[in-house]
């Protein structure tokens, strides 16, 4: 009789114990992570601008000399994946008084675009908040020219601090998807 | 009756052993091999997805990121959601209120010339999370703090989240 009793519960809980993975696998689903294989990486050949003494409303571009240089700088894909690349600026900071990144130049606010691939047009904006498409779908080693366009404040708070002030560009690269 | 009790025990581990090779599905993630960055930093694994995600779950995600020989970097690495018009096709940004499920555990990394670091990032979705059948995009930001010139460079790791319906 035990010996039957044993068996019985043998075979029960062998019986439970295939079952119980299948219950406890549509409970739980699989959670499958893949990495890519996919490099991203950038370089970028200009990486400083010392403008010097500017005045109320002018106008300066990323280059040597400050004058219109539409590809002074260029994105270099060395990844092995194709890229978009974004761009986001900051506020000037030093001094006094800053500089407010805007839309558009005004009292103490100064603006900043690109021309992206190396247009002639500069028509995108560098923001602070968000990031704007510089360029689009680079291949990998592709090539992308650009500079930018500063539009000094339309008026300086307090006169002219005369102080040094800095600020920083970032180009953010992800896979072009 | 003696040999029912000393049965007992040892079918329950058995059965123990069962489960919990159930309940738990590590993940083996899919990378080649590493690349050589002669000048700036790369990361490896450009693009992450994660699929079947489901209330309870957490694990940690990889992030490579392989540094030049150019020079030591000090990178800083976050997450964040993307504007709408830019995540993939089919996709949403991870709502706001959801980010707290990715977190950076060491958010500052000093990576030496030439070194390849691991980045953990740990991903949790709360038991009581209400989120499924959905398909979120985030973003890793990794950016090199050691950059001093006006223009900086940063790269980001995309990651395509797929929600358990």
């Amino acid at each position: 009789m035990k010996r039957r009793l044993l068996a019985v519960m043998l075979v029960a809980v062998i019986v439970v114990s295939l079952l119980f993975p299948m219950v406890a696998l549509a409970a739980d689903p699989t959670v499958t992570i893949t990495v890519s294989a996919k490099v991203i990486a950038i370089t970028n050949t200009q990486d400083t601008w010392t403008i010097g003494a500017v005045d109320v409303d002018e106008v300066v571009y990323f280059s040597v000399d400050n004058t219109q240089d539409d590809d002074y700088s260029q994105i270099e894909n060395t990844g092995n994946v194709a890229v978009d690349v974004e761009i986001q600026g900051t506020d000037f900071e030093g001094g006094d008084y800053d500089w407010t990144l805007a839309a558009a130049a005004g009292d103490q606010q100064y603006s900043l675009y690109t021309n992206g691939d190396g247009d002639v047009t500069y028509d995108i904006e560098v923001k602070s908040s968000v990031y704007n498409d510089i360029t689009t779908n680079l291949a990998a080693d592709g090539i992308a020219d650009w500079s930018l366009k500063l539009t000094c404040p339309t008026a300086f708070n307090g006169a002219d601090d005369g102080e040094n002030k800095t600020a920083t560009v970032t180009l953010v690269a992800s896979e072009h998807v | 009756m003696k040999k029912l009790w000393l049965t007992l025990p040892l079918l329950v581990v058995v059965l123990a052993v069962f489960l919990v090779g159930c309940v738990s599905h590590p993940y083996e993630p899919v990378v080649g091999d590493t690349p050589y960055v002669e000048e700036g930093y790369a990361l490896y694994g450009g693009s992450i997805t994660i699929e079947g995600l489901y209330p309870g779950w957490s694990g940690t995600v990889p992030l490579k990121v392989v540094n030049g020989e150019d020079k030591d970097r000090e990178l800083f690495v976050s997450a964040h959601s993307p504007q709408p018009e830019k995540t993939k096709e089919g996709y949403e940004p991870l709502p706001g209120e959801y980010l707290s499920w990715v977190t950076v555990t060491q958010p500052s990394v000093f990576v030496a010339a030439g070194d390849i670091v691991t980045i953990p990032i740990r991903l949790t979705m709360p038991e009581d999370a209400d989120y499924a059948g959905k398909q979120a995009e985030v973003r890793i930001l990794v950016e090199d703090t050691t950059q001093t010139g006006l223009v900086q460079i940063a790269l980001e790791a995309r990651w395509f989240i797929t929600t358990a319906e």
